[in-house]
Parts: structure tokens; C-alpha cells; sequence
């Protein structure tokens, strides 16, 4: 099912993909089950993954919400039928829902969130310009809780040209540069919704994944947080713990793009200032041109935290522990 | 174990397409060779930084701003790895960000005609 959007901020040194990830055969990166296995599952010692769609999950900036939905629908049956049926238990994956019509979307959520291996919900893009805390995506919230199936969001969903808010806060980006340099900016306002709204508070079992926007932006976010609600939560009553606190309980953050310019011991440093060893799920971002290989992670983290990072923090994520 | 050869012969430089990287394995160890004008130049395909190969990357020069335009500047070529895009000096091997990080490179010369590698420098 090819569906993608044009891009308005293109990749300035190739298309956005490792050149080996093409398979010979043709189509598009990361289309072809032996060259996964080849490139990323066996190299790596992968013994889950969780594919994530790609561009597709762009749909949620589609203008129509209609197509956006019926969309979403198709895309799901597509990567069941195609991956999650394969005779390969590593291969699990998210399902994709359109949040132009959030009703809708929690429909999708039960109809395919049973499947033994779905295991996260995606969000690409606030379908209705809001940040995705806020009540009117409660249908959202309350059937990925029902159906024990934790949220993810991934950065990027904002540079779609259908998106109805801007990819960075500020004013429109001129350069990829921007672009990759802020890839954190809507998720920190998914993140501080999601908290500001009490969404934990009313869904305690509820988990969220924010993926692909590094690590190292966290802890001044959480102090800033925890700060404020020393001094204003009178506006914001249904918040019952530190902020901080919620969130090391609640959330999660996919490690790739590792922000490594810093050298390793800074960058530690950093993460250990919000207990990140307990917080980060090793990924890769296979098949793009920023993966991030497993050794290289490795190097980057302390070794006592590698069991964590890549194993037991995802697996207690999806409830595979 | 046997020891790897102190040069390989890559074939002639007129046969080289300009700019075209031709990945070449000595006993395991994968060096990627180019001709640039009348010069050869050849790097260890291997990235400093997550190990890719990266001679399957592209050759480009230095980009420049001159006279509020954006140009590319005549002079050393550069070869910018296919994963993670960090730029290296083909001649020198030096990072253009940070010189501490280098690819590997190899000396070579021309006999009759023909590039010769050197893997050992003497």
C-alpha cells in the first residue's frame, strides 16, 4: 500500500535511507523480509521488534479524515497480513490509527489491538491541531489503556505538509538542519499534555513510548514541570504527584538518534539526572540514513545498564517480561 | 595466518570511472579506490564513527558561502559517508569537523600507468 507524503524539508545528502537497505529487487527500504533479517534481526541478535510503519504514518495529517481513517484501517490489515503473520516470532509490531477522529481511532484500536503481535499504539502528527493530552483524544487514551497497549509517539509527524500545527514551536523551520536539530520539540509538548491533563492519573496502567527524538532533552523539561507544580497547580487539580515522578513511572524513550557529540561521560552524566537506565528502549531506526547500530549504543552506555536498555525496559513495556 | 601483501595492484587509472568508488579485498581487509582527475586516492571502507562502509558513499567537494552564495569550492574532494553523512577529506582522511576522527588511508602511486595501493608505507 504505497502512501507518502512529498517533503518540504528533504534530506540534503540522499533520501533518507541507508543505500544497502534498497532491496535489489526493487521496493522500498525495509520491504523485503530477507534483507531485514539480513541487515538488521541476525546482526543485531534481535529477539523482538516492533515495526513501526513508516511515511504511513504520516495519515494522520491527511486533510480528509475519512481517508485518513479508512487509510489507517488498510494499513493495519496490510502489515498483519504481510508481517505480523510470518512465521517469525520476533516480528511485532504497532498499529496506526488516524487522530483526526478519535472515535474512530479507539474503534481501530480494538478491532486490531487483540492481535498477539500488536503491541503499542502509533501516533504521527496531532490530527486536530492539539496536543495529544488533551480531552478530546480521551477516546484514545481510554482504549489503548482497555486494551493494555501502550502509546507511542513518534517525532516527525509535524513536518507532514498536511500537518495542521508547525513541526517546531517559533515560527516555520528553513533546513533539514532545523528540522533534525528540534525533532524534540513536539513531542516535549505531547509529553508536558499528557502529564498537565491528569491522563495518568485517569488511566494508571496507561504507558507512553516517545520515539525518535533522542534523550538528552528530558530532565530540564521534568525540573521545569516539577516546579510548576510547586507554584500553579491550583489550575491543574487532578495532578496528584511530581511530575518527574509520573513520568518515571509512566513513560518511556526510544534511545536512537543518541545525541554522542559530547563524548559518552557527559552525555551519562545527563541521562543519569532523570534515571534514564530505567527509561530508554534500545532502537534503530532501520532502515534511515541516522540508524543507530547496537554496538555503537553500547559503547556509548554504561555497561550496567544494558540489560535494561536493551531488554528489560521494552519487555516490561509491551508486557513481554 | 598469512600476511597481507605490502601493495595490491588495482588495474589501470584510465579504467577507473571518475569519481566511482571500486572496493577492492585484500585478505579481508576492504579498501575502496578512486580516481579523481590524474590522481588515485584509496580509503579503509570503514566509518570512524559506526563502522559503514563507506566507500559506497558519495564524493562531493567542500561546500562554501561566497558573495551570499552558496558554492562548491574547487580543491580536495571529500567523501561522505552513507549512513550518518560525516564528511572526510579523501586526501588526508581527516574528519572536516574534527580532525581527531579519520578514516584510514592508503598511498599510492602510479606504475605504467596502473595504481598500486600501498598498505604498508615505507
Amino acid at each position: 500500500m504505497p502512501f507518502s507524503t512529498p517533503q518540504i524539508w528533504p534530506n540534503p545528502l540522499g533520501d533518507g535511507y541507508r543505500p544497502e537497505a534498497h532491496p535489489v529487487s526493487g521496493g522500498a527500504p525495509c520491504s523485503d523480509y530477507d534483507l531485514l533479517r539480513e541487515q538488521l534481526l541476525e546482526p543485531n541478535s534481535i529477539s523482538r521488534v516492533v515495526l513501526a510503519f513508516e511515511s504511513g504514518g504520516y495519515l494522520s495529517t491527511l486533510p480528509n479524515p475519512y481517508l485518513a481513517t479508512e487509510v489507517a484501517r488498510a494499513a493495519n490489515d496490510w502489515s498483519i497480513d504481510t508481517w505480523l503473520s510470518r512465521d517469525d516470532d520476533r516480528l511485532h509490531g504497532a498499529l496506526v490509527v488516524a487522530t483526526q477522529q478519535p472515535l474512530e481511532a479507539a474503534k481501530e484500536i480494538r478491532r486490531v489491538g487483540g492481535h498477539p503481535k500488536i503491541c503499542e499504539v502509533i501516533l504521527v502528527g496531532t490530527g486536530l491541531g492539539k496536543p495529544f493530552g488533551h480531552p478530546v483524544y480521551e477516546p484514545i487514551h481510554e482504549a489503548a489503556a482497555e486494551m493494555g497497549l501502550p502509546i507511542a509517539i513518534h517525532a516527525f509527524g509535524e513536518v507532514s505538509p498536511g500537518a495542521n500545527v508547525a513541526p517546531q514551536a517559533g515560527g516555520m523551520p528553513s533546513y533539514y538542519f532545523e528540522i533534525q536539530s528540534q525533532s524534540h520539540q513536539t513531542l516535549a509538548s505531547h509529553l508536558v499534555s499528557l502529564i498537565a491533563h491528569g491522563v495518568f492519573e485517569r488511566y494508571p496502567s496507561l504507558k507512553l513510548l516517545l520515539v525518535e527524538a533522542g534523550v538528552s532533552w528530558v530532565p530540564g523539561l521534568l525540573w521545569k514541570m516539577d516546579d510548576q507544580y510547586k507554584s500553579v497547580r491550583v489550575e491543574v487539580p487532578w495532578m496528584k504527584r511530581w511530575p518527574s515522578e509520573v513520568f518515571l513511572e509512566h513513560v518511556r524513550l526510544t534511545t536512537q538518534p543518541l545525541e554522542t557529540s559530547a563524548g559518552s561521560e557527559k552525555l551519562v552524566a545527563v541521562l543519569d539526572a532523570y534515571g534514564a537506565a530505567d527509561v530508554l528502549c534500545f532502537s534503530s531506526d532501520y532502515p534511515h540514513w541516522d540508524t543507530d547500530e547496537r554496538d555503537h549504543v553500547a559503547r556509548t552506555l554504561p555497561r550496567s545498564w544494558h540489560e535494561r536498555v536493551f531488554h528489560d525496559n521494552a519487555a516490561k513495556l509491551y508486557g513481554w517480561a | 595466518m598469512v600476511r597481507r601483501p605490502d601493495t595490491v595492484d588495482v588495474g589501470p587509472l584510465d579504467e577507473l570511472a571518475e569519481g566511482r568508488m571500486r572496493v577492492v579485498d585484500v585478505q579481508g581487509l576492504r579498501i575502496g579506490v578512486v580516481r579523481i582527475g590524474t590522481e588515485a586516492f584509496a580509503v579503509h571502507d570503514r566509518c570512524p564513527h559506526q563502522g559503514a562502509p563507506i566507500c559506497r558513499g558519495p564524493i562531493t567537494s567542500r561546500i562554501g558561502f561566497e558573495g551570499g552564495v552558496v558554492v562548491s569550492l574547487p580543491g580536495e574532494p571529500v567523501l561522505a559517508c552513507p549512513w550518518h553523512h560525516w564528511e572526510f577529506d579523501l586526501r588526508s582522511g581527516k574528519s572536516l569537523f574534527d580532525e581527531s576522527y579519520r578514516v584510514r588511508t592508503f598511498r599510492t602511486e602510479l606504475v605504467d600507468g596502473c595504481v598500486r595501493v600501498w598498505l604498508r608505507d615505507r
